[in-house]
């Protein structure tokens, strides 16, 4: 509570007391925004107008060489300016403070797999339901029936599930 | 049309006979629906249909590949009995999975516009993901499995990519407003329509192996089962060369100009690195992995050309070349039963011990290498006559230096063949297995004697 109050009041009493050096900020940022309005507007005319020329691409180049440059640079500083002491403790898994013991890899059952994918399945089709739902009436019985054969095929490759005891988890 | 519905029924039919305890059903039922589907196709001949509002055109192109695929697919499941014999708690998944990648192939052939093309390669891979990896506690098979369906799904990615850029360049996936596309744009064609149609041309590439796509195609060979790799020999690669130049010939043949050189470095690499690097091969399934790519260099050719040939030359060589590879992967099957090997070492005097088998065998051999009364010389001969009608004169060079080089493999495994061994045993052949042999080995010798029947059909 304490801080922020004395943080927030830092910046205001600076503000007040030094002038000189907040001002050139204030028109950096407003020229900044001068820019970017300018910008918008040129690029919504660019699309309005659908006329491009490669320069128009530039910022797109700029922003990629920044964004990969700052991650390169950044990895690249901590490696180098960072102490470097390596103990056996640190490199350990850290897991909750306990002490880690043997192999993570080894083989579990995924029976809920089978599950989950035949869920899926049925999930899609539900999905199909909801825009032929809608067009119920403009489609008429040829669209009804269509639906019905789909829904036929689905009903056998259900009971080809059942009939495999894919619903029985204790084999 | 009708076939593709009675094909449904079988599948879905096996799926349920599977629960069932008698393998031999399934056979039967597998082998009537075929036959009844194969009849249907043949009924569609000389039809001229558009259905689905032009997504699936029937006409004696397609009529013509269906019935080739049928019948392969026929043949395989005769040579399928030694599974039924082994009682694979899978058989009725194997065959309506079969069965369904079938019906992707049948689509693949016959498709007016590139979303039913899309359609059609998803559901002849997507059943062979699965079957390659259907050989459960082998690490092989599973590794197999993975390699396809991770390259698979991602050529099937640079596939749609090709058709979103074509699409957003012409505003239509129907390939023949697309050819009428160009016609009328023939100046100011967008340069995204051309990259799409580099990257259509690569994931089609990728489903038939052509070098430098290729990489999955030994390993996978190996690893699936022997019956998985001859379905993926025959029937995918020739769906897959009916499709390609189907799409080629429909939308883009105002264009051939262009992709013609992109193809033309293809073929060239196939015919030479895969005849180069058979030469080193020991193990049967291998060997027949790279002569696969090298034949498809060959079929590439034709599809180069792009001349009224193309059809036929397309039609007798994929046939010819399933026949002999339905007998050698049928041979590599039983004797892997019986020795549990497939190395060309392991063949040894096996003619000697089987004097029928073995010429069967040599046979088959001699129509893939292309000599002269079996079919497959007719069959190299019209590719190559095509290609020079075209004038494309040094690549068919290179193609027949290939073929040189190719007598070499094969001659290998005839030698392997009718050496002197004791130790090897007489392999008994049940009916089915004989029936397949003895319909493909006429099938051989009849393409070999009247080859004008089969080439003039298209």
């Amino acid at each position: 509570m304490k801080l922020c109050n004395g943080f927030s009041l830092s910046i205001n009493h600076n503000f007040i007391t030094q002038p000189p050096l907040a001002i050139p900020f204030l028109i950096i940022i407003h020229e900044l925004l001068l820019n970017f309005t300018n910008f918008v507007i040129k690029f919504t005319i660019m699309i309005i107008t659908k006329i491009y020329i490669p320069q128009d691409y530039l910022p797109v180049i700029i922003q990629t060489i920044i964004v990969f440059g700052f991650v390169g640079t950044t990895i690249l500083i901590t490696h180098l300016l960072g102490p470097n002491r390596n103990t056996k403790e640190k490199l350990e898994n850290f897991e909750c403070g306990i002490e880690s013991f043997g192999n993570a890899r080894s083989p579990f059952s995924v029976k809920y797999f089978l599950i989950a994918i035949l869920f899926v399945l049925f999930d899609v089709q539900v999905i199909f339901f909801y825009p032929w739902a809608l067009n119920l009436k403009e489609l008429g019985n040829q669209g009804f029936f269509e639906m019905l054969f789909f829904l036929g095929v689905l009903i056998v490759g259900f009971i080809y599930i059942v009939l495999k005891d894919a619903f029985k988890w204790n084999q | 049309m009708n076939s593709l519905i009675i094909l449904s029924i079988t599948g879905i039919t096996l799926l349920f006979a599977g629960l069932g305890k008698s393998k031999w059903v399934l056979f039967t039922i597998g082998i009537a629906g075929l036959i009844t589907a194969g009849i249907l196709t043949l009924a569609d001949w000389g039809k001229n249909e558009a259905l689905f509002n032009k997504m699936i055109i029937i006409d004696d192109y397609s009529t013509a590949f269906n019935f080739s695929i049928i019948f392969t697919t026929l043949m395989i499941f005769l040579i399928s009995s030694n599974y039924i014999r082994n009682a694979n708690k899978y058989l009725a998944e194997i065959y309506a999975l079969m069965i369904f990648a079938l019906i992707g192939g049948c689509i693949m052939t016959s498709f007016g516009n590139m979303v039913t093309l899309f359609m059609g390669i998803e559901t002849l891979s997507i059943p062979l993901y699965v079957l390659a990896g259907s050989r459960k506690t082998s690490i092989a098979s599973n590794e197999a499995s993975f390699k396809y369906f991770i390259l698979g799904s991602f050529a099937t990615a640079f596939f749609l990519l090709g058709v979103a850029l074509i699409y957003g360049a012409s505003g239509t996936f129907n390939t023949n407003e697309i050819s009428s596309y160009i016609l009328l744009h023939q100046t100011q064609i967008p340069k995204i329509f051309y990259t799409g149609i580099i990257i259509l041309i690569i994931g089609l590439c990728f489903k038939i192996a052509a070098i430098p796509f290729h990489f999955w195609s030994p390993d996978v060979y190996e690893g699936a089962p022997t019956l998985v790799t001859t379905f993926m020999a025959t029937v995918v690669k020739t769906a897959g060369f009916a499709a390609i130049f189907r799409l080629l010939q429909n939308a883009f043949s105002n264009l051939s100009v262009y992709w013609q050189t992109i193809l033309w470095i293809i073929t060239l690499l196939t015919l030479l690195i895969s005849a180069l690097a058979a030469l080193n091969q020991t193990g049967m399934k291998r060997l027949m992995a790279y002569s696969g790519i090298s034949n498809s260099g060959f079929i590439l050719l034709a599809v180069l050309a792009m001349n009224s040939m193309s059809p036929g030359a397309i039609l007798f060589y994929t046939f010819t070349y399933a026949l002999g590879t339905i007998i050698v992967f049928g041979m590599i099957m039983l004797h892997q039963e019986y020795t549990g090997s497939d190395s060309i070492l392991s063949f040894e005097g096996f003619g000697r011990a089987n004097p029928v088998s073995g010429i069967i065998f040599t046979l088959a051999l001699l129509s893939l290498t292309g000599i002269p009364v079996t079919g497959g010389f007719f069959a190299k001969y019209y590719i190559f006559l095509t290609a020079i009608h075209s004038n494309f004169i040094w690549i068919v060079v290179i193609g027949v230096i290939t073929t040189v080089i190719s007598i070499y493999y094969y001659f290998k495994i005839i030698n392997a063949l009718w050496k002197e061994n004791r130790c090897q045993k007489k392999i008994p052949l049940i009916i089915p297995f004989r029936t397949a042999f003895l319909i493909c080995s006429i099938l051989i010798i009849l393409t070999g004697i009247f080859p004008d029947y089969l080439i003039r059909l298209l």
